[in-house]
C-alpha cells in the first residue's frame, strides 16, 4: 500500500477485527488505517479486472454487499456509495470499501484516507460545538449572576470560550480542502474526493460547523464579557460602598470627639 | 442562599424563643432580686458560671433580627415589592421600633429613662442600618461590622465611657451631647459596637442557612477571634490590652464579648439549622413550643417588663412612696426564677392561643402601621 | 439618406411601437427585457416565421411516448463562479428547477478516459505530461476573468485570434490531441482549422468548473422560452415572416410582412432584428444605405456552424453510466457529445439518448436520410450504451445547419455597440443573436439585454426631453 497513507506518528496499519463480507473474491482484503488524528478506518479493498466497469452486473452486485458492510458501524444513513468508471467506493465514518482494478488501489486509497481525514476532523467539530451550544443557555442566564456562579462555572465558560475558538480555527484549517474548487483535469484521486465531498454534504456541513462555532464564541465570549463587566462593577460599587462606610464612621468618630471634648470643657 | 418557599426556619425560631427565656430569666432576677452585679463587671465566682449563657440572649436576639430581616428581604423580593417599597416598610418599621422603645422607656421604667438606648430602640436602629446595608455587597457589610468593632473600644475612651456608668447604671444628663453619645457609645446598646450583631446576621444569614460547611468555619473563626482575644487579656498586662478590650463585659460590650458571642450565636444557628430546619426536622416539640414565642417576641418583651416591673413600681409606691424602692431587692434569686418561668409558661400559652385566635399584637400593630 | 434621429418629441405622445423580427430565445429575451426595464408603456411585436417560438430551445415529446428530449439546445452555461450570470438569474427569477450537468468521460480510439490516470494507463506519461502541459498554457492564455468577459470590448482586444489548430499543434501527443480534440468538438461545431484559438481555448476551459459549469432546466430547456412568453404582453404573430424593412425619413422603419397569402406593411419607431446569421439573406432592406450596413453585417458574421442532433427513446431506462456521467464524449463523427437526458431521474420509465454531432460531420450527416443518420448513432453507441442497440423504439432527428456562427481563423470581432447597430444612420434599427457573442443562450442573452438597455434608455431620455403636453395634443 502507499506508504503516505501511513500516520506520520507511526501509528499507520494495524490489523483489524472485521471481517471480508461473503460473496466477494477471494483476493478482497481488510486493512485498517490509523489516521493522524487517531481516527481508525477499516479498509475493504477488492481488486478486478480493468474493463470492467462500475455499472457492469458485478460490480451491481457488489453494491449492496458494500453498503451493508460499511454500515455496520456507522448506521445505513451515513453510508455513501460512489461509482466511478471502472471502480466502485463506498464509504462511512470509520469503514471505507474499494472495487477496482489494482492499479487504481492505491490512488483510491490516497483519496479515501484523505476524505476520511477531512469528514473526522468536521465530525469532532461539529460534535464539540454541539457540546457548546448545549451549554450555552446556562452560560448566559448565568452570565447575568456572575457572583453566584462556583469556580467549576467560571472555568467552565472560560474553557468552551476556548474550545469555541479552537473549533474556529479548526475548521478554518479545513476550509481549503472542503472548499477547494474541482480540480481540472480531474484525476482518479481528485474525482473521489470530490464525489464523497458532495454526497457527503461536506460544504454545507462545514458552513454549518463554522456558523456554529462562531456562534458559541460570540455568545461565550459576550457572556463572559458580561460577567467580567458585571464583576468589574460590582467590585466598584462594593468599593464605593466600603468608602462610604468608612466616612460614616469617621464622621461618627468625630462627632464622638467632638461631644466628648464639648461635655469636658 | 438557596431560592427556598417563604417558610419560617423554626432554627431561628427556638434560637429567639431561647433568648427570650434567658432574657426574661435575666430581667425578672435582674429586677426583682439583685444578689449578683456581675452584668456590669468581668465575672467572678459562681455567678460567671451563670452569666455566661445568658450573656448570650442580647446578642443573640441582635443577630436573629439581621437574620430575619434578611430572610424578610428575600421573601418580599419574590413577592414582587419593588425595592423602593422594601425600603420604606424598613423604614417605617425601624422608626416604629424607635418610638415604641422610647414611649416603653417612658412608661414602663421612668421618664428620665426616656434615652437609655435599649435593646428596642437599638433593634429599631438596626433596621434603619439594615435598610441601607441591604444594598451593599455582603463583603462589605461584614468590613462595616469589623470596622464597629474595632472603633467601639476607641470611641469609649474618647467618649470617657466609665463616667456614665454609676453603680452598674446608665445615667446621662439631658443635654443632645449626652444623648447622642449614649446613643451612639455610652448607652445600654449603642452603636458601636452592637450594630455588629445584625449586620453580621444579615450577611452571613445566606451561608450559614446554606448545606456547606461554612457556617462551621465561621463560627469557629469568631471562637477562635475571642478566645484569642480572652487570652491576651489574661496574659497581658493590662495596660496593654487596654482594660475594656480584652475583658468578657456586656456594659460595655468588649471586644471579647462581642467575637465571642458573635461566634457563639453563629454557631448556635448553623447547628440548629442542621437539626431543626428540614423536612424532617428533630425535636418536633421544641419547634412546636418555640414558634409562638418567636413570633411575638415583641409583645413578649413588652409584656413581661409590664408584668414585673410596673408591680414593683406599684408595690413601691405604695408602701414607701418611691417608685424604684424595692428595685432589686424585693425577691431572692430564686422567687425570682421561678416567677420568671412562671412567665414563660404563661406567655407561652399567650402566644399559642393568640396565635391560633389571631388576637391582635405588638407585631400585628407593626405590620398594619409599617407594612 | 433618412434623418440621423428621430424627432425627440417622437415617442411622446403614443406608445413607441417596437418590431422583433425572430421568436427565437434572442427575440424573447430582448422583448422580455424591454418590458422589465422600459420606464414608459411600450408597444412590442414579435413576428416570428414559424408556428412556434423558442428557436434552438426546443423540448419536444416523441410520439411512442410522452417522454421529452432536448432537441436544440442541451445545456446552459453557468458562470456564477467567476462573476455576474444574467441567464442563471433569470432562470431563478423565473422558478425554473435546475440539474447540474457533469461528464468527464472521453472515448477515444476504443478506450474510455475518464481522468489524467486513465490517459496515462492508456497511451503513456508522455500523453498525460502533454496534456498537463497544454492544459497549464490554456489556463494562462485565458484566466477565468477573460473567459467570462469574451465577446465584450475589453475582451476583444485580448484574444488570440490565430487559429486554434496552430494552438494544438502545440500538443506534442496524438493521443492527447485526438482526447481534446473529441472532447472539444461537438461544442465547437465546427473545425479547429476554422476557428481562432480563443473560441477554441473557450470551448476547452469550459470542461473546468473554475471556469464555467453545466447545467440544464428540469423538464426541458424550452421551458424557460415557455415561462417569459406566458408573462410577455407582446403581441405576438406566428406564421408571419418579415420580408422586407425600409427606413423612413422620419427615423421609423416600414416592416413588410407575410402571413399566408396575405401581405402587409406597418410602420414602427425600433426594429430589432432577431434572427439567426443564416436568416438575414431573407429579409430585403430596401434603404440603400441600410441594405449596404447590412450586408457588411452579413458578410462579417456569416460563418455558419452546424449541429445535427439525434435523440433515441429507450424501452426502458437507460443503464447505468459510468461515473453516474450525464454526457460522454465519443470520437465518433469527429468528436461527438451523447447526453444521458433521463441519467438523473431515478423514476423514468423510458431511457432518453441524445447525440450532438457538430461541424463538418454534423454538415455531412444532415445530407443523410433520417433512417440511416439514425442507424448511424445507434450503431455508434459506446460501451456500456451499446446494449442499449437493441432496445431502440423511437429516434428523431434534428437539423440545425447553419444555425450557429464559428468564429474563423483571425477574425476580429467587431466592437458590440457596432455589432448591435450596423448602420449608425440608422439609430433604431438593432441586431440580436447568439452569433454575435458565444453561440448559446447565454449569449443570446448578453445580445438581448445590450440592445434592450440601448432601447430603453433612448425612450428615457425621449420622454424626457419631450416638449409639454398640450390641450390640442392627443395621444396617436
Amino acid at each position: 500500500m502507499n506508504p503516505d497513507t501511513r500516520d506520520p506518528a507511526g501509528a499507520g496499519d494495524e490489523m483489524s477485527s472485521a471481517a471480508v463480507p461473503a460473496g466477494l473474491p477471494a483476493a478482497a482484503a481488510i486493512h485498517r488505517r490509523v489516521l493522524a488524528s487517531g481516527v481508525a478506518l477499516d479498509l475493504l479493498v477488492v481488486p478486478t479486472d480493468r474493463g470492467a466497469g462500475s455499472s457492469d452486473a458485478s460490480m451491481t452486485d457488489m453494491t449492496g454487499l458494500l453498503r451493508d458492510w460499511v454500515s455496520a458501524t456507522a448506521g445505513a444513513a451515513l453510508a455513501v456509495v460512489v461509482p466511478l468508471y471502472d471502480c466502485l467506493v463506498a464509504w462511512a465514518p470509520g469503514r471505507a470499501a474499494i472495487v477496482g482494478p489494482p492499479e487504481h488501489l492505491a490512488s483510491l486509497e490516497t483519496a479515501i484516507i484523505a476524505f476520511a481525514a477531512q469528514d473526522a476532523s468536521l465530525r469532532d467539530a461539529e460534535r464539540r460545538g454541539t457540546a457548546i451550544l448545549d451549554a450555552i443557555d446556562a452560560d448566559v442566564a448565568a452570565s447575568t449572576e456572575p457572583e453566584s456562579w462556583s469556580r467549576e462555572q467560571q472555568r467552565g465558560l472560560t474553557s468552551r470560550y476556548h474550545e469555541a475558538v479552537t473549533i474556529g480555527c479548526r475548521l478554518s484549517l479545513l476550509s481549503s480542502a472542503i472548499h477547494a474548487p474541482p480540480i481540472h483535469p480531474p484525476t482518479l484521486v481528485t474525482q473521489l474526493g470530490e464525489r464523497l465531498r458532495d454526497r457527503t454534504r461536506l460544504v454545507e456541513r462545514h458552513e454549518l460547523a463554522t456558523e456554529r462555532a462562531a456562534l458559541a464564541e460570540r455568545v461565550s465570549e459576550a457572556s463572559r464579557q458580561r460577567a467580567l463587566e458585571l464583576s468589574v462593577a460590582r467590585q466598584q460599587i462594593g468599593l464605593e460602598w466600603v468608602i462610604v462606610v468608612l466616612l460614616v464612621v469617621q464622621t461618627a468618630l468625630l462627632v464622638v470627639d467632638m461631644l466628648a471634648s464639648r461635655g469636658a470643657t | 442562599m438557596s431560592p427556598k418557599a417563604p417558610r419560617r426556619e423554626a432554627s431561628i425560631d427556638v434560637l429567639r424563643a431561647v433568648a427570650i427565656a434567658f432574657m426574661v430569666v435575666v430581667h425578672f432576677v435582674e429586677n426583682l432580686s439583685g444578689t449578683y452585679d456581675s452584668i456590669h463587671g468581668p465575672f467572678e465566682g459562681i455567678s460567671r458560671i451563670w452569666w455566661l449563657p445568658t450573656g448570650f440572649a442580647a446578642p443573640m436576639f441582635a443577630f436573629l433580627s439581621g437574620v430575619s430581616y434578611r430572610l424578610w428581604n428575600v421573601s418580599y423580593e419574590r413577592r414582587g415589592w419593588t425595592d423602593h417599597a422594601i425600603t420604606m416598610c424598613s423604614i417605617r418599621r425601624g422608626v416604629f421600633l424607635i418610638v415604641l422603645g422610647l414611649a416603653f422607656n417612658v412608661l414602663v421604667w421612668l421618664p428620665e429613662d426616656v434615652f437609655n438606648w435599649d435593646i428596642l430602640t437599638f433593634v429599631g436602629c438596626g433596621l434603619l442600618a439594615l435598610a441601607v446595608a441591604r444594598r451593599m455587597p455582603d463583603g462589605v457589610v461584614l468590613f462595616a461590622a469589623a470596622l464597629v468593632i474595632v472603633v467601639a473600644p476607641a470611641m469609649r475612651n474618647v467618649s470617657d465611657y466609665a463616667s456614665y456608668w454609676t453603680a452598674g447604671s446608665y445615667d446621662y444628663e439631658f443635654t443632645l451631647s449626652d444623648v447622642v453619645l449614649g446613643w451612639l457609645v455610652t448607652g445600654y446598646f449603642p452603636i458601636f459596637p452592637w450594630l455588629a450583631f445584625p449586620l453580621v446576621g444579615f450577611a452571613a444569614a445566606p451561608r450559614l442557612l446554606s448545606v456547606s460547611a461554612q457556617p462551621m468555619a465561621i463560627a469557629a473563626g469568631l471562637v477562635a477571634a475571642s478566645t484569642a482575644v480572652v487570652t491576651a487579656w489574661a496574659t497581658m498586662p493590662l495596660a496593654v490590652t487596654g482594660g475594656t478590650a480584652g475583658a468578657w463585659t456586656m456594659f460595655p460590650a468588649s471586644t471579647a464579648y462581642v467575637l465571642g458571642t458573635l461566634g457563639g450565636t453563629c454557631l448556635a444557628l448553623a447547628v440548629m439549622h442542621r437539626l431543626l430546619d428540614g423536612d424532617e426536622p428533630r425535636g418536633r416539640w421544641l419547634i412546636a413550643w418555640a414558634t409562638p414565642l418567636s413570633r411575638h417576641s415583641l409583645s413578649l418583651y413588652l409584656l413581661h417588663h409590664v408584668v414585673h416591673i410596673w408591680p414593683l413600681w406599684v408595690y413601691g409606691m405604695a408602701t414607701t412612696g418611691v417608685a424604684t424602692s424595692h428595685w432589686q431587692r424585693v425577691f431572692p434569686p430564686a422567687v425570682a426564677v421561678s416567677l420568671a418561668a412562671l412567665f414563660l409558661v404563661g406567655g407561652s400559652v399567650l402566644c399559642h392561643v393568640a396565635g391560633r385566635r389571631r388576637i391582635p399584637m405588638a407585631e400585628s400593630l407593626m405590620r398594619r402601621l409599617c407594612d | 439618406m433618412t434623418t440621423v434621429n428621430p424627432p425627440p418629441h417622437a415617442f411622446s405622445r403614443r406608445p413607441p411601437r417596437i418590431a422583433i423580427v425572430g421568436g427565437g430565445p434572442g427575440g424573447l429575451f430582448t422583448a422580455w427585457t424591454i418590458e422589465e426595464e422600459a420606464a414608459l408603456p411600450v408597444a412590442i411585436t414579435i413576428f416570428e416565421a414559424t408556428d412556434r417560438l423558442g428557436g434552438k430551445a426546443c423540448t419536444p415529446q416523441f410520439s411512442t411516448a410522452a417522454v421529452w428530449y432536448e432537441a436544440g439546445a442541451a445545456e446552459l452555461y453557468d458562470y456564477e463562479a467567476v462573476g455576474d450570470d444574467p441567464l442563471r438569474e433569470l432562470v431563478r427569477g423565473l422558478g425554473l428547477p435546475t440539474v447540474p450537468l457533469t461528464g468527464s468521460a472521453v472515448h477515444v480510439a476504443g478506450h474510455r478516459i475518464a481522468c489524467l490516470d486513465d490517459l496515462e494507463h492508456f497511451h503513456g506519461k508522455d500523453a498525460r505530461d502533454r496534456l498537463v502541459a497544454f492544459d497549464t498554457w490554456a489556463r494562462s492564455a485565458m484566466t477565468p476573468q477573460e473567459f467570462f468577459e469574451s465577446g465584450s470590448d475589453h475582451a476583444t482586444a485580448a484574444c488570440p485570434t490565430s487559429r486554434f489548430d496552430t494552438a494544438l499543434d502545440s500538443i506534442r501527443s496524438p493521443e492527447a490531441r485526438g482526447y481534446v480534440e473529441t472532447m472539444i468538438h461537438s461544442d465547437l461545431a465546427t473545425e479547429p482549422v476554422a476557428t481562432t484559438t480563443a473560441y477554441g481555448l473557450q470551448n476547452y476551459l469550459m470542461m473546468d468548473p473554475a471556469y464555467m459549469r453545466l447545467y440544464r432546466i428540469a423538464g426541458g430547456n424550452e421551458q424557460l422560452v415557455t415561462a417569459i412568453t406566458t408573462r410577455l404582453a407582446a403581441e405576438v404573430r406566428r406564421t408571419s415572416t418579415v420580408t422586407a424593412i425600409c427606413g423612413e425619413d422620419d427615423g421609423r422603419f416600414t416592416v413588410t410582412w407575410r402571413s399566408g397569402d396575405r401581405t402587409d406593411q406597418e410602420l414602427f419607431d425600433i426594429v430589432i432584428v432577431a434572427l439567426p446569421v443564416a436568416a438575414l439573406p431573407g429579409i430585403t432592406f430596401r434603404d440603400d444605405h441600410l441594405a449596404a450596413a447590412m450586408q457588411r453585417h452579413l458578410a462579417h458574421h456569416d460563418h455558419p456552424a452546424h449541429y445535427l442532433r439525434v435523440s433515441l427513446l429507450l424501452d426502458g431506462p437507460a443503464p447505468p453510466v459510468p461515473g453516474e456521467d450525464d454526457y460522454l464524449m465519443v470520437d465518433a463523427f469527429g468528436g461527438a457529445c451523447l447526453y444521458v437526458e433521463s441519467g438523473r431521474d431515478p423514476v423514468a420509465r423510458h431511457g432518453v439518448l441524445g447525440w450532438l454531432l457538430g461541424g463538418e460531420a454534423a454538415a455531412t450527416m444532415a445530407g443523410l436520410s433520417d433512417d440511416a443518420i439514425t442507424a448511424a448513432a445507434i450503431d455508434a453507441l459506446p460501451p456500456p450504451l451499446d446494449g442499449c442497440r437493441g432496445r431502440i423504439l423511437e429516434a428523431r432527428v434534428h437539423r440545425w445547419i447553419g444555425a450557429v456562427s464559428a468564429v474563423p481563423g483571425g477574425w476580429q470581432p467587431l466592437p458590440v455597440a457596432a455589432r448591435h447597430r450596423p448602420s449608425p444612420a440608422h439609430a433604431n434599427l438593432f441586431v440580436v443573436g447568439d452569433y454575435l457573442y458565444d453561440s448559446t443562450l447565454n449569449g443570446a442573452l448578453d445580445s438581448a439585454a445590450y440592445v434592450a438597455g440601448w432601447v430603453t434608455s433612448s425612450l428615457t431620455c425621449a420622454a424626457h426631453d419631450s416638449p409639454p403636453r398640450t390641450r390640442t395634443d392627443s395621444p396617436v
